[in-house]
């Protein structure tokens, strides 16, 4: 189960992922991440340190977040805190571009 | 080559161990790295392979253990840690010891046989406290039943697969864009993935580019596609068969890139635009439009919004693997490369460097006696003879990187013994050198680096008081100088201070007490023999050995030992050493009736100098308007003055200092052996080396550094 807090005081504002970011809640959490953004001017970050699980539907949605906030003229970011590995890892496998991973994190050819 | 098989299998089982090494230290970094757990894993398999053919029990059985740990780590089944790690590198140990003639043949030896159970049983109980657990941890993915997939190649069994035969390998590129609704039918692609990389290897490109804003976007819709090149043996309906659930609602799209052997095929693939073409990534038209420009075809087309940087991305990334494929496949068919030993290589570059002798000197007879055919003959010769000179050395070449890659261990060890936080950074550890100088490098940089760990850098605590980083860093290079390596080992520690080491070599009696030296002269003193006493060495950096025998080491490849250090800040040593021992080319120069060799590399000019000029009081000359310092040779090795008209100045410069060298005459070109020393002229200053000439007359090499040193000592008073 999903569950989401926005924090309008953080610098950046700051909306936190908890347990899960997955298709589940897919539903949910694109309507808080679309909330989330409404209340911003600037940037937005998105704290996924909390995340329990997650799988490509929920990772979806970070790729359709960046899209917004682009659109919308506000900066983005992703932080993945302890996470950062497992993310890393999803990201190999599937050989998506890594959001908010430097690039020389990234190797999908698997030899 | 060895001609005894058992020798060949230990010298390639000891390069292996090397590779397991470095690996380890690569996972020690990053323990998600999935090329170096192949990599360990391989080396040990291969060990193990081998080792069996020569029924070398207590090893295979050794190796095979260690091998299954992190035959478990590359599928994901176990987690790479630190105990692991230092696992793997006690084991690395272990092997070689087994390696050793009698080590693993006798099985005599119980305490190495204990040391092996021992490790065998703490890996053992790794791999119970591991479970089955690891592998593709779920997560959660209610209702899709999807998980994260592990980053390292999963399933399948690598024994299976690469027992497979290679030589029938394809390489497909398959086009998976799942329909849109696979989430809500209980469809997961990324298990389409992994099964696809249990046929082989896998070069995986996912597109977000299909991604639609939060506010367009269906939550519950799957929008990312996949490009995937395979490489399998797998025919292409096994292949399609992956796709068997999604068939109808997913587009799926496999085609064959490669395939037969490379011998009748070309290492190029195809050029980008084609690829993007293929794929169904740009229309036609668009790229005839963009090929138009003059940029670069990625750039234009991203430019042009014809295509998402992502496509063009994956497009390179293909072209790269297919590539790679076939040169991987190419050197496995035409066997490309064979082992020779290295006594054989030395043999032959000796044997060109007698040729090259004899060459030098049938040149000079032809001269002498004035034969034009015979100096034709001998001009033609000079070609063939040069390039096989260049090739028999650069035969003997090998990346510093043999060297430097075992000083990780070293200082990763050295610095947990002294509990001390040291990162190692090496840089041009691909420049070349010749692998007898390597061999010889190996105790001297193994000094200098213990001796920077233990003295250079200081404990964490002292480092944080001095507001430096805690972390330690010890930097080890290579590069090119002319006909030089230079080898630079670099400590960000607490620096030398000068005055101390004079006032150390005052009480060791190295020095007088009021003898005035400057900063420079000061700090070299450390590598005065009697400087270090086994007295004060601690158990990591006191073997007996001071820095003079380093020193010692150096000077006798011919090369050069500099110190430069700044208290607070750190020191580095620098190493000069000549490319090659083997073969030099000079200058021949006579002097009092004696033949002398000074190394090309150093020569910068030879001018004229008449009497009047030579016989004056002064030691230097104008040299186009710098006051040039020069010996009369003569007089430095106890000669006669010259009673000639004139003499040649040979100016050379060791990129330190500039300086003329006096002689009486010079002849040709002369490329020759450099012979050891005879003891009898080991204490002659000035001198580096011995050669015999063509008609077996004997030379002396002139030691450039040397007298450049000398010489500016002199100046500095």
């Amino acid at each position: 189960m999903a569950h989401t807090s926005f924090s309008a005081q953080s610098n950046p504002p700051t909306l936190a992922v908890v347990d899960e970011l997955s298709y589940a809640d897919a539903g949910e959490l694109r309507d808080a991440l679309v909330e989330a953004l409404d209340q911003v001017n600037e940037a937005l970050h998105i704290d996924l340190s909390g995340v329990s699980s997650f799988d490509l539907a929920g990772v979806q949605l970070l790729y359709a977040s960046k899209r917004s906030a682009a659109e919308r003229g506000v900066t983005l970011s992703v932080g993945y805190g302890d996470n950062k590995k497992r993310f890393e890892k999803f990201y190999r496998f599937t050989g998506l571009a890594p959001i908010d991973i430097p690039a020389e994190s990234k190797n999908n050819d698997a030899q | 080559m060895h001609s005894d098989p058992l020798e060949t299998f230990r010298e390639e089982a000891r390069e292996l161990l090397g590779t397991l090494e470095s690996a380890l230290m690569e996972l020690e970094q990053d323990p998600s790295d999935t090329n170096s757990i192949d990599s360990a894993f391989r080396s040990l398999h291969t060990i193990k392979g081998s080792g069996n053919m020569f029924e070398l029990d207590q090893l295979v059985s050794f190796a095979h253990a260690v091998e299954a740990v992190f035959a478990d780590v590359r599928d994901g089944k176990a987690p790479m840690s630190t105990t692991l790690i230092e696992l793997g590198l006690q084991a690395k140990d272990h092997i070689a010891a087994l390696l050793e003639p009698g080590g693993a043949e006798g099985g005599i030896d119980e305490e190495l046989l204990e040391e092996g159970r021992r490790i065998e049983n703490e890996l053992s109980k790794l791999a119970a406290g591991s479970g089955d657990g690891g592998r593709g941890a779920t997560e959660g993915a209610a209702g899709t039943g999807q998980t994260e997939a592990s980053g390292a190649r999963s399933g399948g069994g690598a024994e299976s697969r690469e027992e497979e035969p290679s030589d029938e390998e394809r390489t497909y590129r398959i086009t998976f864009t799942p329909s849109s609704d696979i989430f809500r039918t209980g469809g997961n692609p990324l298990l389409i993935l992994q099964e696809l990389g249990e046929l082989g290897n896998t070069l995986v490109m996912g597109f977000s580019d299909r991604i639609p804003p939060l506010e367009e976007m269906d939550g519950e819709a799957c929008y990312v596609a996949w490009d995937i090149v395979l490489t399998s043996s797998a025919g292409e309906n096994a292949v399609r068969d992956v796709f068997i659930f999604v068939e109808g609602t997913s587009e799926v799209n496999v085609e064959l890139l490669d395939e037969g052997s490379v011998l009748d095929t070309d290492i190029s693939y195809k050029r980008l635009g084609e690829i993007l073409v293929e794929r169904g990534d740009i229309d036609p038209a668009d790229l005839e439009q963009a090929m138009a420009s003059r940029d670069y075809l990625g750039e234009t087309l991203v430019q042009r919004g014809y295509v998402t940087p992502e496509r063009v991305e994956s497009a390179l990334q293909e072209q790269q693997y297919v590539r790679r494929i076939r040169e991987q496949r190419q050197v496995s068919e035409t066997g490309s490369s064979i082992k020779v030993g290295t006594e054989k290589l030395d043999a032959l570059v000796n044997l060109v460097g007698e040729f090259v002798s004899m060459h030098a000197h049938l040149s000079h007879q032809a001269e002498a006696k004035g034969d034009r055919d015979f100096v034709a003959v001998g001009e033609q010769m000079e070609a063939l003879v040069r390039d096989l000179r260049d090739l028999s050395i650069d035969m003997h070449m090998v990346p510093v990187d043999i060297l430097f890659s075992g000083f990780r261990r070293l200082v990763r060890d050295l610095s947990q013994d002294l509990d001390k936080d040291v990162a190692l950074r090496i840089e041009g550890a691909e420049t070349e050198l010749d692998k007898n100088v390597i061999d010889a490098l190996k105790d001297p940089l193994l000094h200098i680096i213990r001796n920077s760990v233990d003295h250079g850098l200081e404990s964490a605590q002292e480092r944080e008081a001095a507001r430096k980083p805690a972390q330690g860093t010890i930097e080890l290079s290579a590069y090119h100088s002319g006909a030089n390596v230079v080898i630079q080992v670099t400590d960000d520690g607490k620096g030398i201070d000068a005055e101390k080491v004079r006032a150390k070599a005052v009480e060791r009696g190295i020095i007088e007490a009021d003898r005035e030296l400057d900063e420079e002269r000061m700090l070299e003193l450390i590598f005065a023999p009697g400087f270090s006493t086994t007295g004060e060495a601690t158990n990591v950096s006191g073997r007996g050995v001071g820095m003079d025998v380093v020193k010692q080491n150096i000077e006798k490849l011919g090369g050069t030992v500099r110190i430069e250090s700044r208290p607070g800040e750190g020191t580095t040593i620098r190493l000069r050493i000549p490319l090659t021992l083997a073969i030099v080319e000079g200058l021949l120069a006579e002097l009092a009736g004696g033949y002398y060799l000074i190394n090309i590399a150093y020569i910068v000019e030879c001018i004229d100098m008449q009497a009047q000029e030579r016989d004056g009081e002064q030691r230097f000359i104008n040299f186009r308007g710098e006051v040039l310092p020069y010996f009369d040779l003569r007089s430095f090795f106890g000669f006669p003055p010259a009673d000639v008209e004139r003499s040649q100045l040979v100016v050379v410069s060791n990129d330190e200092h500039k300086i003329g060298l006096l002689v009486d005459n010079i002849h040709d070109n002369y490329q020759t052996v450099i012979k050891s020393l005879s003891t009898v002229f080991e204490r002659v200053d000035g001198v580096s080396g011995a050669i015999t000439l063509g008609d077996g007359t004997p030379a002396l090499m002139i030691d450039v550094d040397r007298l450049a040193r000398v010489n500016a000592e002199e100046v500095r008073g």
